[in-house]
């Protein structure tokens, strides 16, 4: 969802203006930063430009979805569920599905095997039936996995341990 | 060349005072030109191709938002500028754009910021706000690769550019989506879960299903459903909707909200 609105100040670069001095340039952009934060930080969607779909209790969704931002599932979905962004499933969403995505909070119910390429944080009630692949697994006390469950290393990970090899080979 | 097109309902005298302002405002900037008032003889198609025939840059349309609703569906088959001056009651779209009423939009006109926005397109009818349809169980939204479908607890589906703002009388509530991203959104809303006095409390917390979408097909397996288009047109089920991307250049507000 691209809830966005008009700032004014989207354009304006302060440091442009001659007739000020440096120090008022300093304190003006200090102060414009500060209200760009605040309005992002206190709900205020000024400036925030994610598009974000959330799948609602009311709805069913079947097929292969494919989500350009942050997706939310409170209902059911069917099929495959693929983004490319962080991948919220709240506690009353059932998911039978191949799921892929970057980040993966769950609080809800997944049948079917989850790719994700960065962290997943599971709760109490958050529940895999199928196997998980991920960098980083943060699991709450209670959750459920029914599968194999395989860490992935990193890109950096992996070069590093490469380098450990051949400095190793050197070595011997 | 700016070509003005009063609306019908401005021939009550009410507005005669307020006509005579604008008017006034108008000379005053240097932005009058041709004035056509709309009879029950005359549409708005044809004052639309008189005014293209005329050699027209701006098109400004003097009403609310029924007249907007109207001109928008066919405008932007012609390479216009549309300008807006509000008047009377129900003038949503023009607030969201950020043009004050009657003589105060005088001003916007005159500064001439333009921008161009999306417009959504159901069978070949162009609208510019949303679009709604009674949530039933027979109804599917045909999305590329996937299918919605609502569930017993849905109220209303909305295919937004702008956001819903026909459902309330108060819109300040409702959610303004940016007209500019170059999709529209499949809203679903439910229906609340509490009973009496819980339903208020419960509303808050209720989910909207929100879908960024480009095209969309709307089908409905039992009986063909109406769908209103910006809370005027009328068209029936099955329909393909579409986002147009940057379609209509439009003249906006510094205070617009997107």
């Amino acid at each position: 969802m691209s809830v966005q609105y008009y700032n004014k100040f989207s354009n304006f670069d302060i440091t442009s203006l001659t007739i000020f001095s440096n120090y008022t340039k300093i304190k003006a952009l200090i102060l414009y930063k500060f209200i760009i934060n605040f309005n992002y930080m206190f709900g205020n969607e000024k400036g925030s430009k994610e598009i974000e779909t959330i799948i609602g209790p009311s709805v069913k969704v079947e097929g292969n979805f494919v989500g350009e931002g942050n997706v939310v599932v409170a209902g059911m979905v069917n099929g495959s569920l693929k983004t490319n962004h962080s991948l919220k499933v709240e506690k009353e969403a059932k998911i039978k599905a191949e799921v892929e995505t970057a980040n993966l909070y769950l609080a809800g119910e997944i049948r079917g095997n989850v790719k994700v390429k960065e962290k997943t944080v599971m709760t109490a009630t958050a529940k895999i039936i199928g196997n998980l692949e991920t960098q980083v697994l943060s699991v709450e006390a209670g959750a459920i996995i029914n599968g194999k469950c395989l860490m992935l290393q990193s890109e950096k990970q992996v070069i590093e341990n490469k380098e450990n090899k051949k400095n190793n080979k050197q070595l011997v | 060349m700016y070509y003005y097109i009063y609306d019908s309902f401005l021939n009550d005298k009410k507005y005669e005072m307020t006509l005579y302002r604008v008017e006034n405002r108008l000379m005053d900037l240097g932005i009058n030109g041709k004035i056509e008032k709309l009879t029950l003889l005359k549409s708005f198609k044809e004052v639309v191709e008189q005014a293209v025939k005329n050699n027209a840059e701006t098109l400004v349309v003097v009403g609310n938002d029924k007249t907007i609703s109207k001109v928008i569906s066919f405008l932007p088959n012609y390479s216009l500028i549309l300008g807006i001056i509000p008047i009377g009651t129900d003038n949503k779209i023009a607030e969201i754009l950020g043009i004050p009423m009657a003589e105060k939009a005088c001003d916007v006109l005159s500064s001439r910021i333009i921008e161009r926005i999306d417009l959504g397109k159901v069978n070949n009818n162009y609208f510019i706000s949303c679009l709604e349809i009674p949530a039933k169980q027979e109804v599917t939204l045909e999305c590329e690769g996937y299918n919605i479908c609502p569930l017993n607890s849905s109220r209303m589906i909305s295919i937004c550019n702008f956001g819903n703002i026909f459902r309330t009388q108060n819109f300040q509530h409702e959610k303004i989506y940016n007209p500019k991203d170059g999709v529209l959104e499949a809203v679903i809303a439910s229906e609340p879960a509490g009973r009496g006095l819980f339903k208020i409390f419960q509303k808050q917390y209720n989910k909207e299903s929100v879908f960024p979408i480009k095209k969309i097909k709307i089908k409905s397996f039992k009986e063909c459903l109406p769908v209103i288009a910006d809370g005027e047109m009328v068209v029936k089920t099955p329909v393909t909707v579409e986002v147009v991307p940057r379609k209509l250049k439009i003249i906006v507000g510094k205070n617009r909200m997107f």
